[in-house]
């Protein structure tokens, strides 16, 4: 566990006199650290792969996503059709390449959402302390006592389906974590001797505890994210595949596995082909999401 | 003589092929009739998750009627060519002056229960039907009881598609047990049908699995079958494993792409049942700032869209494109009417003489009952779309879809209407032309008035007269966009026989149904 | 210890409480009125408003509150729409389906993820090692749903050998029940095998660096011993945490595993319900699993309080 001796310096990276060549020092130990292991460098590059092709989608693919041509149905692969056409005739692979857009958004989209909620509600809850804090976290414990799909899938079908709907139950479903993280930061920071010395002299609590929230959080939160973003496109799939997702005729991966599984028997690809690209994107996110944590900081294994 | 030689050579020729064709023909024949029913067997299928089984006020849609068919019997049933055959009557006589239909019911009839059925029975059956405020026998005023096997509706207004309300599986005219109501209440027979027919209700595992046993008091002789077993396989790929591998013995495939697959391995018995669903395209016209407010849209959606093409690529052959409300071969159909064949060019500049030379953005509110409908859907999406008719698709459910098929809220933009076709359209279309269903596509007052003096027409003729005009006239007013016949084929094994199960109307089984070792 | 218990039990209430309270709040987050969406295509105005009543719906938001709480203290969660049965019912005959299910992915999961974990600590930076963490965390990336279909597509219908749908209750049929829940089973049990392994990894290796371990070790134990007897149960004990988690993620996959197989569980009724908008029965479903995972959550704390003695008092 060599990784686990190099301990995180961003305690004292406030204090030391020398701070640039310590950043610049600890940046480099961070990347040789993080993309040493071949897959987190593999998983780097399949998210920066999944980000060129959701931005340059309309570019690479070579047909409409949305165009349907009934003379070419269920076409098997071929040179026109590179992985062949699905139930209404459109091209598979264009298929693939638009739906990464709608995975990337719905990760990024939920993210923020939850991410902003949780970490909003973990301040409050640290900062106030007693009675407030009780009650976020038992609300905060509930939403933990429910499994995240059935939850979102409760939440996405009683607003009545849709893209912002499923995003909202996505965000939702994410929140608890970054709500429990934010306020053990918070917390932990309210009890170290420069918030009490702060505050004997008369200093502003929360103005401290703001100041030095980002730093602390930062690595424990870089992690979560990006962990997250996979999550919440796994769960966009399993919510479309459920068919309570994004209504149709959105190209989305989950969907497309659910709806090209009646032609298991003749056409596997149709259903098998969007299912490996939730896979590498989600193990990508999963896998830069591990590196990043053994980089930023080791002690965080097992807590997210 | 050389050529009269010729000529008595061939007469030969012919006679002895004439024969040997007879003779297999005859010993085909013979190899048929060799098999006798035999009893015995339990006959599989799957069906749909029915809501209620057992009281027919509470039953809606195709899956309650047709799950509970083989317990429950109808005073009436449809016959292969879709006429109407006795089953529980023994005939009826209508009066279109009088305004009274007279049924005559059949006599040593028991339901399941041990109890008889009688005018008395029948009679609180309708009754009970009524006060379920279902539309179907909304004209029946009263019904009277004659003798102990002859019962009389009277009506309001004449209406000659009554007969057909009660003869529908769906519909009203299922006799259930009045005494099994009595002892056991509304709740009690929705899951516990108590009927005359040749299967009793065993048990019913929710989701899971329905089964009825024979039953040996049936008025038309014991039933050959030992049971039927209704299985609930919810995913169309899993039916049709389950099907090939002999779980289930009648299979209703999901897709007519499913349905050819299987007809093409030849090792089943396929039968197309002699109605499909006829989903149209309506837009909603009731509100004048609506753009199918104007016929030439109304017009333009429905040459928008390429239904021959459709067809092929959805339909496998099974779906038989049409014009109107009517279904080809029916004797509504009305020959004459062109109707509006996929003309995309026309389409564009009909929307641009209404006012929409950039066509117009809306919305596409279908059923969804399955990816199928979702595939249809954006094919069609795709059609609309090329002529200028942008629509975004909403897949509905059950309660979304009532909300603007029977509770009135309307829609924005195109509906796409359900259900299955009747062999009488004027069943099809009571709900329409009553202002009860789909309110808000365009209805003119000469259709409903032609569509009142249809339904009343004393006889046959003068109906099937106003009904060729009732076709036109919908069609001149432009409704809806017509699609297609859905026709739906039933794939069974070839262990099968005398089911008539899919060959006549409302997935009716045969008591004289058997199968093979 | 007891004051201990009752802090828990005080706690896992709240929680209940709060559980009780979303469940509620989601049949009034619906857009429109909740009566009219609830009904079916052959509503009627007056059976809409007969529904608002029997809802509630027409009084004060903490009094409709109140009222729903105390019919469901009676075991009264209204009745599904489209079974037209009382939802408790329903449950009633699911739950049992599920839980068998949960439990044996449960028990499978333990046992697999487990010893794998430690497999690989022991011979951490090894082949298997390698393999295995390799595994695990495709385990935990790929799609359930999609392994799902895989696995219907390579040994139900390429190869014959498991069917590939439905349910059998094993007091019925041991034999038939066993194989169709064979791959249900599994598939459920793959995030469970695949987190415990990670976890269970890096928990060994964290207690093998211990100074009590290196005193063990300079005892002249056999490693077999050391491993054991030592290291295993102190690493055990940050796992046995995890199984609260662990029961999440049993019930959440279940959802979508019952919905691949065709099995009637609480899953695959929730499903069904969302999809047909029985909203009753989501709502019911949502309040009946959080409790169950608040219960053993609740169990959970009090046997790792009982454990590790330290926790009793913090």
């Amino acid at each position: 566990m060599s990784e686990n001796n190099t301990m995180p310096k961003s305690k004292l990276l406030s204090i030391q006199p020398e701070k640039k060549d310590i950043q610049v020092r600890e940046w480099k130990r961070i990347t040789r650290v993080m993309f040493g292991r071949i897959v987190v460098t593999g998983g780097a590059l399949v998210i920066l792969a999944l980000i060129l092709v959701a931005v340059f989608a309309p570019q690479i693919s070579p047909y409409d996503p949305y165009e349907t041509n009934l003379f070419a149905i269920l076409a098997p692969p071929s040179k026109a059709h590179l992985l062949g056409t699905d139930e209404v005739g459109r091209d598979l692979l264009t298929r693939i390449i638009y739906g990464s857009r709608i995975s990337l958004l719905v990760g990024i989209v939920a993210v923020s959402i939850g991410g902003l909620i949780g970490m909003g509600l973990g301040l409050i809850a640290g900062y106030a302390g007693g009675w407030i804090n009780t009650i976020i976290m038992r609300v905060i414990d509930a939403l933990l006592a429910l499994p995240p799909l059935l939850l979102m899938l409760a939440i996405a079908v009683m607003l009545g389906g849709g893209l912002l709907n499923v995003l909202i139950a996505l965000g939702i479903g994410i929140m608890p974590t970054y709500c429990r993280l934010m306020c053990g930061q918070v917390l932990s920071i309210k009890e170290s001797d420069y918030i009490t010395a702060a505050r004997a002299i008369g200093a502003n609590g929360l103005r401290i505890i703001l100041q030095h929230l980002l730093p602390n959080s930062f690595p424990p939160l870089l992690v979560l994210i990006t962990i997250n973003l996979g999550t919440a496109i796994m769960m966009e799939a399993s919510l479309s595949f459920l068919g309570i997702g994004i209504p149709p005729p959105t190209a989305t991966w989950g969907a497309m596995v659910s709806s090209g599984y009646r032609f298991l028997l003749t056409n596997p690809l149709i259903s098998f082909a969007p299912g490996v690209a939730i896979l590498l994107v989600v193990l990508a996110f999963n896998m830069v999401g591990d590196g990043l944590r053994d980089a930023l900081d080791p002690r965080l294994r097992g807590i997210i | 003589m050389k050529e009269i030689n010729r000529s008595i050579k061939a007469v030969q020729i012919i006679t002895a092929s004439c024969l040997l064709f007879l003779i297999g023909v005859i010993g085909h024949v013979e190899k048929a009739q060799a098999q006798s029913p035999r009893y015995g067997g339990i006959l599989r299928w799957n069906v749909s998750e029915p809501y209620s089984l057992g009281y027919p006020a509470t039953m809606t849609g195709q899956t309650d009627g047709q799950t509970s068919s083989v317990c429950l019997e109808t005073l009436f049933r449809f016959g292969l060519k879709g006429e109407i055959v006795p089953l529980l009557a023994t005939g009826y006589k209508a009066d279109a002056i009088a305004k009274t239909i007279t049924i005559s019911l059949r006599k040593g009839v028991k339901f399941h229960d041990g109890s008889d059925f009688n005018a008395e029975v029948c009679k609180w059956n309708l009754d009970e039907f009524k006060k379920g405020k279902r539309p179907e026998l909304k004209k029946v005023t009263s019904i009277d009881i004659i003798d102990d096997y002859t019962v009389r509706l009277n009506l309001s207004t004449f209406d000659n598609t009554i007969i057909n309300s009660i003869a529908n599986a769906s519909d009203a005219g299922r006799m259930i047990s009045k005494k099994a109501f009595e002892a056991n209440g509304k709740e009690w027979c929705e899951q516990n049908p108590v009927g005359t027919g040749p299967f009793q209700f065993v048990e019913r595992k929710k989701d899971v699995s329905i089964k009825w046993k024979r039953f040996d008091g049936y008025w038309d002789g014991k039933p050959y079958l030992d049971g039927i077993y209704n299985v609930r396989i919810q995913d169309p790929t899993v039916s049709m494993m389950a099907f090939k591998s002999g779980d289930v013995d009648i299979l209703i495939p999901r897709s007519a792409r499913d349905a050819k697959a299987l007809e093409n391995e030849g090792k089943y018995t396929t039968v197309i049942r002699p109605m499909g669903q006829v989903p149209a395209l309506a837009g909603y016209a009731n509100d004048p700032n609506s753009p199918f407010a104007k016929l030439k849209v109304r017009q333009a959606l429905a040459y928008a869209i390429d239904t021959n093409r459709l067809a092929k690529a959805f339909g496998y052959g099974y779906w038989k494109v049409h014009n109107q409300w009517a279904v080809p071969g029916t004797w509504g159909y009305n020959h004459d009417i062109k109707g509006y064949p996929y003309n995309p060019e026309k389409a564009k500049q009909l929307l641009a003489e209404a006012g929409y030379p950039n066509g117009f953005k809306t919305t596409l509110h279908f059923y969804n009952f399955g990816q199928e409908y979702v595939d249809e859907m954006t094919a069609i999406q795709g059609f609309l779309k090329a002529v200028g008719i942008d629509g975004t698709l909403n897949g509905l459910q059950r309660p979304g879809f009532a909300e603007m098929a029977s509770l009135g809220k309307g829609w924005e933009g195109v509906l796409r209407l359900q259900g299955y076709s009747s062999p009488d359209p004027l069943v099809k279309y009571a709900g329409i032309a009553g202002r009860q269903e789909f309110v808000g596509i365009y209805l003119s007052s000469e259709f409903v008035s032609l569509f009142n003096r249809a339904t009343m027409a004393p006889d046959f003729e003068t109906k099937q007269r106003l009904v060729h005009q009732l076709m036109k006239q919908s069609v001149d007013d432009c409704m809806a966009a017509h699609l297609y016949v859905k026709m739906a084929p039933i794939i069974k094994t070839k262990k099968l026989h005398d089911d008539l199960f899919g060959e006549v109307l409302y997935s009716y089984l045969s008591p004289k149904a058997w199968l093979e070792e | 210890m007891l004051s201990f218990i009752s802090r828990r039990i005080i706690h896992t209430i709240a929680v209940l409480f709060i559980v009780s309270f979303f469940s509620f709040l989601l049949l009034h987050i619906m857009p429109g009125d909740p009566a009219a969406a609830m009904l079916g295509i052959e509503a009627k105005k007056e059976e809409v408003e007969a529904m608002r009543k029997e809802l509630g719906l027409d009084r004060p938001f903490l009094i409709q509150y109140g009222h729903w709480f105390a019919n469901v203290l009676r075991g009264d969660l209204g009745k599904s729409l489209m079974y037209r049965e009382p939802v408790a019912n329903l449950f009633y005959a699911r739950l049992p389906v599920t839980l068998y299910l949960s439990l044996l992915a449960f028990v499978i999961s333990g046992i697999l993820g487990i010893s794998a974990g430690i497999f690989c600590a022991i011979k951490r930076g090894g082949f298997f090692d390698q393999i295995i963490s390799i595994s695990a965390n495709i385990g935990i990336a790929i799609p359930m749903f999609w392994l799902g279909i895989i696995g219907i597509y390579l040994f139900g219908l390429k190869t014959g050998w498991l069917p590939i749908y439905g349910w059998t209750s094993p007091f019925d049929d041991f034999i038939l029940s066993s194989k169709q829940a064979l791959m249900p089973v599994l598939l459920l049990a793959v995030p469970g095998i695949s987190i415990l392994a990670r976890q269970s990894r890096s928990s060994m290796l964290e207690v093998v660096r211990q100074d009590y371990i290196r005193t063990a070790r300079s005892k002249g134990l056999s490693e077999r011993i050391v491993l054991l007897r030592h290291a295993l149960k102190n690493a055990l004990i940050p796992i046995v945490t995890l199984m609260g988690l662990h029961i999440r993620i049993m019930v959440g996959g279940s959802v979508l595993v019952e919905t691949v197989f065709s099995i009637p569980g609480m899953g695959f009724l929730l499903v069904g319900s969302a999809i047909n908008k029985d909203f009753l029965v989501v709502q019911g479903g949502v309040l009946l699993i959080g409790s169950i995972v608040c219960v053993t959550n609740l169990l959970v704390d009090i046997s790792y309080g009982w454990l590790d003695p330290r926790l009793r008092y913090e």
